[in-house]
């Protein structure tokens, strides 16, 4: 498929909001891109797992908070 | 005509990425260890993908034999979960002395698999449940380890309803930009036109696009991609349509890069198209060399 057919696919299965759709598709024909387009698009993948992966440290960092104010009463 | 930021935004916004901002950016390793995706992190911290899409796909690319594949994201958000982890680490630290009386040092590294963090979890459980607690503070620490063994490292994003909008009309933005840089050799008179009237605000915006005009056929991909993301982040201000950044590097930077290279690669190896672009600028009697 080419690049053109590739951008127009997309944006309809998000547009119908097929949000996994769009994702799969675009991870499916990543390869149909420059290395460059490649890159950017998994570096940018992997940023926002980054930034998932932050906000899931930050839960847990609540709960030990939690924990230790529990381990506080006890004293 | 689209409505386009009055100003060029003097350096890219969010984590547009330029070789010239390398120190925006850090780097980071991925590669490929029996067969398991290793995402490397600067200071030995590291992040999971495991059973994600993004996994599979990089499976296929990267080599199996030792091979690697350098990418490079924004410094503040690898700032942002460095500090997160280290401040867990502190409090398992704090934790293991309260329950124990020792201050027990976990080894930094596998300490951020979550294995290794769920088990260090289990022995301060078990070690809370045989001290001297009450029953009830017990019972309140076994529902909390219960609760950190069952967050996910695979939480989906949170996308309402809105963003869902908000991204559909900065998708109807990037193509009409799009549709726009698609026939490149027809750069149309009336964009030219409009650059020359003496208005400033529309001189900007059509400075905007001479702009990204002059990145594509110069094949800079880089700067391609930095102004259209710029554009687009500034856009979005104006028109008070803020959205998460991990929303943003999900589901609109692939798209914007997936743009910018197809419109690079519309010129790439056309001589044809180049000499026609230039022509269209003589003879509106812009000098091309000196758009920056």
């Amino acid at each position: 498929m080419d690049q053109n057919k590739i951008i127009k696919k997309a944006l309809e299965l998000f547009r119908e909001g097929k949000l996994e759709e769009y994702k799969n598709f675009i991870l499916e024909n990543l390869q149909e891109f420059s290395e460059e387009v490649q890159k950017e698009i998994i570096a940018s993948l992997v940023e926002a797992e980054i930034i998932k992966e932050t906000a899931r440290w930050e839960k847990l960092n609540q709960m030990l908070e939690e924990f230790l104010e529990i381990l506080s009463n006890r004293t | 005509m689209i409505e386009f930021p009055s100003k060029l935004p003097e350096k890219p916004e969010d984590s547009a990425r330029t070789k010239k901002e390398s120190s925006e950016v850090e780097p980071i390793i991925i590669r490929l260890e029996n067969g398991n995706v290793r995402v490397e992190l600067p200071g030995g911290t590291r992040i999971n993908l495991e059973g994600k899409n993004i996994e599979i796909v990089l499976q296929k690319i990267l080599p199996s034999s030792g091979g690697e594949l350098r990418i490079e994201v924004n410094r503040e958000k690898v700032e942002d979960l460095r500090r997160q982890q280290e401040k867990t680490r502190k409090k398992m630290e704090d934790l293991s002395e309260r329950i124990s009386g020792e201050k027990r040092s976990v080894s930094v590294q596998k300490f951020f698999e979550l294995s290794n963090f769920i088990s260090e979890i289990e022995k301060l459980r078990e070690a809370a449940n045989n001290s001297s607690l009450d029953e009830e503070s017990k019972k309140r620490i076994n529902e909390l380890v219960e609760k950190i063994s069952s967050t996910s490292s695979s939480e989906v994003i949170q996308i309402t309803q809105q963003d869902l909008e908000k991204i559909k009309r900065i998708f109807d933005i990037l193509e009409e930009i799009y549709g726009l840089f698609r026939e490149i050799h027809k750069i149309p008179r009336k964009l030219l036109d409009h650059y020359k009237k003496s208005d400033e605000e529309r001189f900007f915006t059509s400075t905007y696009f001479l702009k990204i005009i002059k990145t594509i056929i110069e094949e800079q991909f880089d700067q391609t991609l930095s102004l259209l993301i710029s554009g687009i982040s500034n856009a979005l201000k104006m028109r008070d349509l803020r959205i998460d950044t991990d929303v943003f590097s999900t589901y609109v930077k692939p798209m914007i890069a997936m743009m910018a290279g197809a419109m690079v690669n519309k010129v790439q190896g056309s001589k044809q198209t180049r000499d026609e672009i230039r022509r269209q600028f003589e003879s509106a009697k812009i000098n091309f060399e000196n758009i920056n």
